[in-house]
């Protein structure tokens, strides 16, 4: 068993040989900041809505990507842990496709109530 | 009056006659949208605060709450939501006080993985909420 202090200082170690630079994320935050710029840039170009949420979409899932990757340091994990919480992440983001077919109820159906009070 | 719960009937089918041209759904959703994230973001700056500073961190944020209590007028929501920083120096005093550490590697792992979630989030509000409802003419 190691104590608290040979596991900080283990830690610590393994933490210097997974050699994270500071100009790394530098590089990542001005990435994320150029990106933004060009998602309020669009906004002003009058463009069909669809189209426009297709762009700001494709975009924003870069983002997403880089601060995974990145700053959550998923890039640097095994390839088990980047299955697991990928293929989470896609179960929950389908799972929430459920509630699709209620919007296009509420859309084309009305709210369905018949009964108007007098 | 809209009451809830909701009773049976016809006199609670009422206020869902006309629900989408009546229910203020744009206000609904920005505000539960964005309010709903900026108590993550806060909760996420309590979170770093106690990590990097531990007890340090309760005068912080007390001095924080009195700010922001005291700095708004009464009719603002921020006003009485300030209190989120009461309650929240409330909880990490009984953390603290129960669980007395000095916080590791593993700690700021976490506390970033959880503000990074945070931020990951934004990533998708902040287009949907702000630049797609946005009409220049």
């Amino acid at each position: 068993m190691m104590d608290a202090t040979q596991l900080a200082l283990e830690q610590r170690s393994a933490e210097e040989q997974r050699h994270h630079s500071k100009g790394q994320f530098l590089w990542v935050w001005a990435a994320l900041l150029v990106m933004t710029g060009i998602e309020v840039y669009l906004t002003y170009q009058n463009m069909e809505p669809i189209r426009m949420l297709s762009i700001l979409m494709g975009l924003s899932l870069l983002k997403a990507g880089l601060i995974i990757g990145y700053f959550m340091h998923l890039k640097f994990e095994i390839s088990a842990m980047k299955w697991v919480t990928m293929s989470s992440l896609v179960f929950c983001l389908a799972m929430m496709l459920v509630f699709l077919p209620d919007a296009y109820r509420i859309l084309h159906l009305g709210v369905g109530i018949t009964t108007v009070p007098k | 009056m809209p009451v809830f719960p909701t009773p049976p009937g016809e006199a609670g089918n009422a206020e869902f006659v006309n629900v989408t041209k009546t229910a203020p759904q744009f206000a609904a959703t920005f505000f539960g949208l964005t309010g709903m994230h900026m108590l993550h973001v806060t909760l996420g700056v309590v979170y770093l605060g106690v990590v990097a500073l531990r007890r340090w961190f309760i005068p912080v944020l007390l001095g924080l709450w009195l700010v922001a209590w005291l700095g708004t007028p009464a009719y603002s929501p921020f006003h009485y939501g300030a209190h989120v920083l009461l309650v929240a120096a409330v909880v990490i005093s009984i953390i603290l006080w129960l669980k007395p550490k000095v916080y590791d590697s593993s700690d700021v792992e976490v506390a970033g993985l959880y503000w990074h979630f945070v931020d990951l989030v934004w990533m998708f509000i902040f287009p949907l909420v702000y630049l797609m409802s946005t009409r220049i003419v």
